[in-house]
């Protein structure tokens, strides 16, 4: 029972740290990448589709959690009329 | 007068062929043969078409059936290859009338992309409706009912099409289908437009595609997925590019089918409004319209046709094998579907533009083509639906169809296995072409219409979209507790004319039924009594004076003619004695006077 809870921590743990990983290398690349080609502008400042990912992923869940409580009806709705 | 000036192999006459065959053919053998060669026919055909073929000049029109440039070109083969891929994934169907249909709908397709002129595109893109409309239809009752709206919606947007042609010819436009809307619209362009945009799925006109698709049967839903919208991608991308108005409209697109994909708990659903939102990319990059952004909604537009395929494919063996399709109701089928899993998520990856994927490439190219055209807010709407996209399909649908606790619900799940070897073997073919699309990106380059190209795999765009996709990744994480799926359905503009129908009937049948009846009555109270009075009245004068005048006038005529009768005894002395006495008569007349 306890290896379980422990496999199951470690699991939670270590995914979360892949994709920070990931996202650190991304900016890293930005960095070093910067007099090279690529986008202009605010696109440019290393990191920034990191942060519009986890932004922009949090903000759609948020909006469509708002308007699914708007839009959700019964399974059974439109029965009566097919 | 008809006169064909040469003669080619039209890919769409043998997709007919064939599908006639399989209506008529019931041998099993006989029907895999069509089924698996006409589409390698096809292929052979289309490879070796002409550039115009097919002209005929009729009611002094000129027609063309036959236009094979490198936009039409690559749609083609894009079809010929998906109907190959989906005639392999249903080989197991025994329904002679689906395999026809699913034919018939093929062939008007390549007869779309291959027109030249309005009146051949008309032609192909009503068979394109009618034959689809077979695959929807599945013998249940919600099926039949989806068939038939989508077949009400597709021919109120064939009207508007042909409204469109019609007043562009009676304006004195050109039949030939080139370039529209370059000095400016007419009302013919709009209508041809709205005719478009209908079958691209655009909103407000894009309910129909949520509405039916999940209800077609797994192999149908195959060819659905990859012709319609996309016909009308090439349609458009043919006529409108540049058309400033698709690139908002696309952008849009884009994040609403994203939005619906991102809450809906049914897993065909969520891909049916993923195909609006894949294909407003394709309808963005079509109104930026520069060489590159052409380019970039046609690669999207291959790549789409074959990751939406796999993952219809992926969903469509998990509805035949659990006989389930809402994500409330799957859940950990890993290990009972291992090969239909990573098929699957192949596509799902692909679709949320993983690198190495068809799908990274094609997007690298529109993202490419709006940076160039100086359009961040844009770029910025189809990466947030790119976020979405990573979101619905490359997690949470894998996530709780393939994944997640085993509930007592979905204990039943378990006794499934992986699908049919015809259906694994396609799938792995689609999943096979999605990856080569992005490992040799230069073979899909190729492929495009215009000739201008750019860097795919950049430091700059791998970075970002591992950013992108991990960060979103890391954002579901830290919101896992809120995905969880539940049942119901989400309203869409199909309200409109489902429950909104329901309403106009309901109105009919309560006030406007007893305004009805309450008219009908003071009717019959002021209207038909006196009516009725006034006729029996006119019946009387009618029998009285009329009928009793002409009887009276005839009587009189009558006795007048048996007096005539009795006087004429035909003897002379007698009329001789009358003259006579007429004479004594008329003497004394005129003397009295």
């Amino acid at each position: 029972m306890n290896e379980t809870v422990t496999t199951s921590k470690g699991r939670h743990v270590w995914l979360p740290a892949a994709l920070i990983l990931i996202l650190l290398a991304g900016v890293v690349a930005d960095i070093l990448g910067a007099d090279h080609e690529g986008p202009a502008g605010v696109f440019a400042i290393p990191g920034f589709w990191s942060v519009f990912g986890l932004a922009g992923c949090l903000m759609l869940a948020g909006v469509c959690k708002l308007v699914a409580r708007l839009l959700k009806r019964p399974e059974n709705y439109y029965d009566d009329v097919l | 007068m008809m006169m064909f000036s040469e003669i080619a192999v039209h890919p769409a006459v043998l997709f007919l062929g064939a599908a006639i065959g399989l209506a008529c053919v019931r041998s099993g053998p006989v029907q895999r043969v069509l089924l698996l060669g006409t589409p390698v026919a096809a292929l052979v055909a289309a490879i070796r078409l002409p550039d115009r073929f097919g002209t005929m000049h009729y009611l002094g029109m000129d027609m063309l059936f036959g236009r094979a440039d490198a936009l039409s070109v690559l749609f083609l083969y894009s079809f010929i290859v998906m109907a190959a891929l989906g005639a392999l994934y249903s080989l197991q169907v025994r329904s002679r009338i689906r395999h026809a249909a699913a034919f018939a709908y093929a062939a008007g397709c390549t007869g779309v992309v291959l027109a030249g002129d309005f009146l051949s595109l008309f032609v192909f893109w009503e068979l394109m409706a009618f034959a689809s409309v077979f695959l929807i239809w599945g013998g249940s009752a919600r099926s039949a009912a989806a068939g038939f709206r989508y077949i009400l919606v597709h021919a109120a947007g064939a009207l508007v099409l042909l409204a469109g042609i019609v007043l562009r010819v009676y304006t004195g436009g050109s039949l030939a289908f080139e370039q529209l809307g370059a000095g400016g619209m007419s009302t013919a362009d709009i209508l041809i437009l709205t005719g478009f945009l209908l079958n691209a799925a655009v909103p407000p006109l894009h309910a129909w595609v949520a509405d039916a698709y999940p209800e077609a049967s797994p192999g149908g839903v195959i060819f659905l997925c990859a012709f319609t919208t996309k016909t009308a991608v090439y349609v458009l991308a043919r006529g409108f590019a540049g058309l400033e108005i698709l690139a908002p409209l696309g952008a849009a697109m884009a994040l609403i089918g994203v939005g619906y994909a991102v809450i809906e708990n049914d897993a065909r659903r969520i891909l049916a409004y993923h195909i609006i939102s894949q294909v407003g990319y394709m309808v963005c990059a079509i109104g930026i319209g520069t060489d590159l952004a052409v380019n970039g909604a046609c690669a999207h537009a291959f790549s789409n046709i074959l990751n939406k395929g796999l993952l219809f494919m992926g969903v469509g063996a998990v509805v035949l094998q659990t006989g389930r399709g809402r994500l409330h109701q799957l859940g950990a089928l890993a290990r009972a579907m291992p090969r239909t899993l990573v098929l699957t998520m192949i596509g799902a990856l692909a679709i949320s533009g993983l690198p190495l994927t068809g799908g990274f490439v094609s997007k690298s190219i529109v993202i490419t083509a709006l940076e160039q055209a100086h359009r961040p807010g844009l770029e910025l709407m189809l990466m947030l639906a790119s976020i979405g996209t990573f979101f619905s399909v490359g997690i949470k649908l894998p996530l709780f169809i393939w994944f997640g606790s085993v509930k007592a619900d979905t204990c039943a799940n378990q006794a499934a296995g992986d699908p049919p070897w015809n259906m694994l073997l396609a799938m792995t073919l689609t999943a096979a072409l999605s990856l080569a699309a992005g490992m040799f990106p230069g073979l899909l380059q190729a492929l495009l219409p215009h000739q201008e190209i750019c860097r795919i795999y950049s430091p700059a765009h791998v970075s970002h979209t591992l950013q992108l996709l991990a960060a979103t990744a890391l954002g579901l994480y830290i919101i896992r507790g809120f995905l969880a799926p539940k049942p119901g359905i989400l309203l869409d503009v199909d309200w409109l004319y489902r429950r909104g129908a329901s309403l106009v009937m309901r109105l009919c049948a309560g006030p406007l039924n007893r305004m009805n009846e309450r008219v009908n009555g003071l009717y019959q109270r002021a209207g038909v009594g006196p009516a009725q009075k006034a006729s029996g009245a006119l019946t009387l004068f009618d029998r009285s004076g009329i009928d009793g005048f002409i009887d009276g006038l005839a009587m009189a005529a009558l006795v007048l003619g048996e007096s005539l009768r009795v006087i004429q005894t035909g003897k002379i002395q007698h009329y001789i004695g009358g003259a006579v006495i007429f004479f004594f008569l008329l003497l004394i007349i005129v003397m009295l006077r």
